[in-house]
């Protein structure tokens, strides 16, 4: 192993060295002076992620939350979420089914004003016309969305 | 008294069922909240809205799971949106002279501890969340995945590049 292949796995967490890496590695830094200082930093880091797991809280701070903590729920209750219970969850499931579709059938049977507007908005404009001597009847449908003429005669 | 014990009797009108939940949790919460927020003030500030959080929506709280996982994700989302707020978004510098103890010791400890909460600042918040609970708090993956609420998998490879981050910028520095 070279200088380059150590720091490259200096780079890496140590639970993603090999057996036989971790072997180099430790004959490498034994050799090399200056990779055995980014060892000994290494060892140092590791040493001190171990060391932040003794937190302690300082005295200053009042570590006692419930006096707090009760002041504020007197003042804000449990939010009580019937809503979320599973009994009433089905109820207002089926509520809101049989509303939906007394609307659509409503839409669909009851209103006949709604049926007629379900298509494209259109003029319909009925003239006369002579083509070629003969008297003809001519239907314009004109369409809003998309603009669109269609002419129809008989 | 167990903590299925004081939710039940919490929701059925005894608030004071709840002072056995904010004292058996408070000292973790605010440990946590302090790794998080680096601020003892603000760690008792954020623990205190955590455990009223939790009190407020105790309804929604599944009776088959834990309290304490449960309690730590509403801490854990806290402090986040707090770190991501603008007061907590100002990026402290990493120092730029190199390190100067080779030798394990107490003076060591301080500097590496002190680059490392700097350090820390540099990661997404994502790494920085399971490297906090895993490495600092020593929880398991699968609690942290828990409490996340994300894959054992993520967790680990989140650990995995947390490290590899830390790690190539204590490199940087040598």
């Amino acid at each position: 192993m070279n200088c380059r292949q150590f720091k490259r796995w200096m780079e890496k967490d140590p639970s993603a060295w090999y057996v036989d890496v971790r072997q180099a590695l430790e004959e490498h830094q034994r050799t090399c002076e200056s990779c055995r200082i980014l060892w000994d930093h290494m060892q140092d880091f590791e040493d001190t992620i171990k060391e932040c797991r003794n937190l302690s809280i300082p005295e200053s701070v009042n570590a006692d939350l419930w006096p707090d903590v009760f002041a504020q729920m007197t003042k804000s209750p449990v939010k009580r979420k019937w809503i979320f219970k599973p009994r009433f969850r089905l109820v207002l499931a089926w509520s809101f089914s049989t509303v939906a579709a007394v609307l659509v059938l409503w839409m669909l049977i009851g209103n006949p004003s709604i049926k007629q507007d379900m298509g494209p908005e259109l003029d319909l404009i009925v003239d006369g016309a002579t083509i070629n001597g003969r008297d003809a009847q001519v239907m314009t449908f004109q369409f809003d969305e998309p603009k669109l003429s269609v002419i129809w005669m008989e | 008294m167990t903590d299925q014990q004081a939710i039940k009797d919490c929701l059925s009108g005894n608030t004071h069922a709840y002072r056995h939940l904010v004292e058996s949790y408070e000292e973790m919460a605010i440990k946590t909240a302090y790794r998080f927020l680096r601020d003892w003030d603000e760690a008792r500030d954020a623990s205190q809205e955590a455990f009223i959080r939790a009190y407020q929506a105790l309804e929604s709280f599944r009776a088959g799971s834990k309290f304490s996982t449960w309690f730590y994700r509403i801490l854990v989302n806290l402090c986040t949106d707090r770190v991501r707020s603008s007061r907590f978004r100002k990026s402290v510098p990493l120092p730029v002279r190199p390190l100067t103890s080779g030798n394990p010791g107490p003076d060591a400890i301080l500097e590496y501890r002190d680059l490392m909460e700097k350090a820390l600042n540099q990661l997404p918040i994502k790494r920085r969340q399971v490297f906090i609970l895993m490495d600092l708090e020593g929880r398991r993956g699968k609690e942290v995945a828990k409490i996340l609420n994300i894959n054992e998998s993520t967790v680990r490879v989140h650990r995995m590049k947390a490290k590899e981050q830390l790690r190539k910028i204590i490199v940087k520095l040598i």
